[in-house]
């Protein structure tokens, strides 16, 4: 009988480990589906904010990425009165341009794009097998997609969100629903990933809605259009690009 | 003099322990009041006096919104709401510069603005702490130079000049410039150019500005530390203030989808898989170099708006008050329908009026505890003393004294009780307040400073201050007084005596 407990305690945890082991490939390769690490990437995103009893705020930007030197630019479309502002990162550091005055300016990897709720973050690199670890998984369905609900622990103070909930399909692996919580628990923002569209070997959503979930009301909607993965010159990834630019 | 006053002299002097005890205690809570409602006083004058000497004016006029507006912007639940423009400026700046009592006037703005480092000194940034994030904070006066110096005359200017009118430039403080070239480091004097990153209505924006000339910051107790004057137009384009800040776009029915559906989960249906392959060639295929298309609009919609300014500041000339004041501007725009309001230093000083009026409160009540402590001491003690003389009342009654003399010559007592050591207490007061001020007690930090009203703790003792202590004193010791008499007047005469 004492054999058998041990027996069925061993697999336990070896199949605890096993799951283990596939939660951190779910989220492997939720990683790689936004990593283009050896193709160059550029889209135009489109950011229409609401919140409540103001009018709608729309901002829309070319992205350039280059995720193999950890490089991108962006550079703001519209509003007309902020056409040609640009960020250009490398690494950890980002330029923002203003080319009313010409200027060049430090700014963080984590401030906000254009007041939207949208933050840099979202149009660059994830690494959810890096910055968090699974606290749990279990079934569950979205709509009519039967999805794996996987917790998530920040690993780094890094990160903008303590905890992640997310909501990935079962029969391909792709995020439809993530929840971000702060340290005390509370729910920060809920972010929907739709349409999804096919860029190489990678799918990627053509429209995210990010929803603020402390200020009811208040929501972004981000829309990815001209994706692709066409070599991007060099040049792009220079601050003279965005200066000139805006000549 | 009245028998009941010459008995009360010589029953005072007869039992002079419990007299000098009683008295004390009367001195003391004289002393407290006196001490209490001075150092108040002395709060409340030194912040006014500070802010409307340098920062607010005396009547502020700004526009509207849904939380309190004041000279540094809108005060609102969960957020920073954009700070009004005034509306129908010159109308209201020409009507509020006609009104009697007002000797000069300025229109100012307020914005908030970050020190920036150029691009070529980026690696020396990412060691730097919050605290040195701080230092390059800015709060930014946006300031009409025609008059702005006429109705702030005593700025003290340490280096270069102030702002010309038309001309761009910022003024910091001398203490700032130090935090700034330490932080940027590079040693900062007036001529130099610095790069202001500003977070207004519009997004970012950057400027380059020179710097015209460094102040010494007058900002006594809670004044604002981050203070800078810029020049209007800068900071216009800083705080998004331009021409173009409303313009319509376009969008598609797909840029918006999302935002129109009540139930997201009713997107992911079984055909959601069904996905759209995007096309990819060898390299892009689009002119990068022409990706903004026309650009002219830009540089019209970021022109600075010449006629938007946050508020309108008008000195007096010490004969109007500002109250008065603000309630003929605030009746004069709801009959024009402009949507203005006008207020005095404190609507102006915002929410710093309110940090220095939530200590004053705490205080207030930390005194008040203090008094009513005090006076329940002192009734205490002196109902025991006149229960005590239970038998004294009881033979003056057997010897044919009425009640109401009885309450007359006790009355008189304690009137003569409560004044006396009032008075004393009033000249301890004096005393104590002119040795504190000697001494000079410094502040030794914010909370002191706004407790002082200043830098060093000046008291001055009000007369009216003096008089309502005096009152309130008197009317305690005969509130005091009153229950035990009327108890000791009920025990029948005979009785009243045996007590003794």
């Amino acid at each position: 009988m004492k054999r058998f407990t041990i027996i069925a305690l061993l697999a336990l945890v070896a199949a605890g480990a096993a799951f283990a082991q596939d939660v951190n490939k779910i989220l492997k390769d939720l990683d790689e589906l936004g990593d283009f690490d050896n193709q160059d990437f550029s889209a135009v995103y489109t950011i229409v904010s609401q919140k409540p009893g103001e009018k709608d705020s729309v901002s829309s930007v070319q992205l350039f990425r280059r995720d193999k030197k950890k490089q991108f630019t962006m550079i703001v479309l519209l509003p007309e009165v902020n056409k040609g502002q640009g960020y250009l990162r490398e690494a950890d550091n980002v330029w923002f341009y203003d080319p009313t005055s010409r200027k060049f300016s430090f700014s963080s990897i984590k401030e906000n794009i254009q007041d939207s709720e949208a933050r840099n973050s979202d149009l660059t690199l994830r690494g959810f097998a890096v910055d968090y670890e699974s606290s749990g998984v279990r079934e569950g369905t979205i709509g009519s997609i039967p999805v794996w609900i996987i917790d998530l622990k920040a690993k780094t103070n890094d990160v903008s969100y303590e905890r992640l909930v997310l909501h990935v399909a079962k029969r391909q692996t792709m995020l439809l629903k993530e929840e971000a919580y702060s340290v005390s628990g509370r729910l920060m923002r809920t972010t929907v990933y739709g349409k999804p569209v096919k860029l190489g070997d990678k799918q990627l959503p053509s429209q995210i809605i990010i929803m603020d979930e402390l200020n009811p009301g208040e929501r972004s909607q981000l829309t990815m259009t001209q994706q692709s993965l066409s070599a991007i010159p060099d040049r792009v990834f220079t601050k003279a690009y965005l200066e000139q630019v805006s000549k | 003099m009245p028998v009941t006053i010459r008995m009360a002299f010589r029953n005072l002097v007869e039992h002079k322990a419990k007299s000098l005890i009683v008295g004390i205690l009367l001195a003391l809570g004289v002393l407290i009041l006196v001490l209490g409602n001075s150092f108040l006083d002395a709060s409340k004058r030194g912040i006014e006096a500070s802010f409307t000497a340098n920062y607010t004016a005396d009547v502020i006029i700004t526009g509207k919104a849904n939380g309190p507006v004041s000279l540094f912007g809108v005060q609102s639940i969960g957020g920073l709401e954009e700070t009004p423009i005034v509306p129908d400026y010159e109308k209201v700046f020409a009507y509020a510069a006609g009104l009697p009592g007002v000797s000069s006037i300025t229109g100012s703005a307020s914005s908030f603005g970050l020190i920036t480092k150029d691009q070529e000194r980026l690696e020396d940034m990412e060691e730097e702490g919050d605290e040195e994030m701080m230092n390059s904070f800015v709060m930014l006066f946006g300031v009409d130079s025609q008059n702005y110096w006429s109705v702030f005359p005593g700025l003290d200017i340490i280096q270069g000049e102030r702002i010309k009118a038309g001309e761009p430039g910022i003024m910091l403080a001398e203490d700032r410039l130090e935090r700034i070239s330490k932080r940027l480091k590079r040693t900062l004097s007036v001529g130099d150019e610095i790069l202001i990153q500003g977070m207004g209505a519009t997004g970012i924006r950057l400027r380059s500005v020179p710097i015209v000339g460094t102040f010494r910051q007058k900002s006594e107790g809670a004044g604002p530390e981050q203070l800078s004057y810029i020049d209007i137009n800068t900071l216009r384009v800083l705080a998004g203030m331009t021409v173009g800040a409303g313009e319509n776009i376009e969008l598609s029915s797909s840029e918006t989808e999302l935002l129109a559906l009540d139930d997201l989960d009713s997107l992911f249906t079984d055909d959601f898989f069904s996905i759209e392959e995007s096309e990819t060639s060898a390299v892009l295929d689009f002119d990068l170099s022409a990706i903004l298309g026309d650009t002219s609009a830009r540089e019209r919609l970021n022109e600075a708006d010449t006629g938007a300014w946050h508020s309108i500041l008008l000195r007096l000339d010490g004969v109007q008050s500002p109250r008065v004041v603000a309630a003929k501007l605030n009746a004069y725009f709801a009959a024009e329908g402009i949507a203005a309001e006008a207020g005095d230093w404190q609507k102006a000083a915002g929410p710093y009026a309110q940090s220095v009026d939530v200590l004053r409160i705490v205080f207030t009540i930390a005194v008040i505890i203090l008094a009513v402590v005090a006076v329940i001491i002192i009734m205490n003690t002196l109902v025991v003393s006149v229960i005590e003389r239970t038998g004294e009342i009881g033979t003056m009654r057997a010897l044919g004294a009425g009640k109401g003399f009885v309450r007359a010559m006790f009355a008189a007592e304690t009137t003569v009780l409560s004044l006396s050591f009032g008075i004393v207490g009033i000249i301890l007061s004096f005393i104590t307040v002119a040795i504190l001020n000697a001494i000079g007690i410094e502040a030794s930090n914010q909370f002191f400073e706004i407790l002082f009203g200043g830098k060093v703790l000046n008291i001055i003792i009000a007369p009216l201050s003096v008089l309502a202590s005096l009152a309130i004193i008197v009317a305690v010791g005969l509130a005091a007084h009153f229950y035990p008499v009327a108890v000791a007047l009920r025990i029948q005469p005979v009785r009243a005596m045996q007590s003794e």
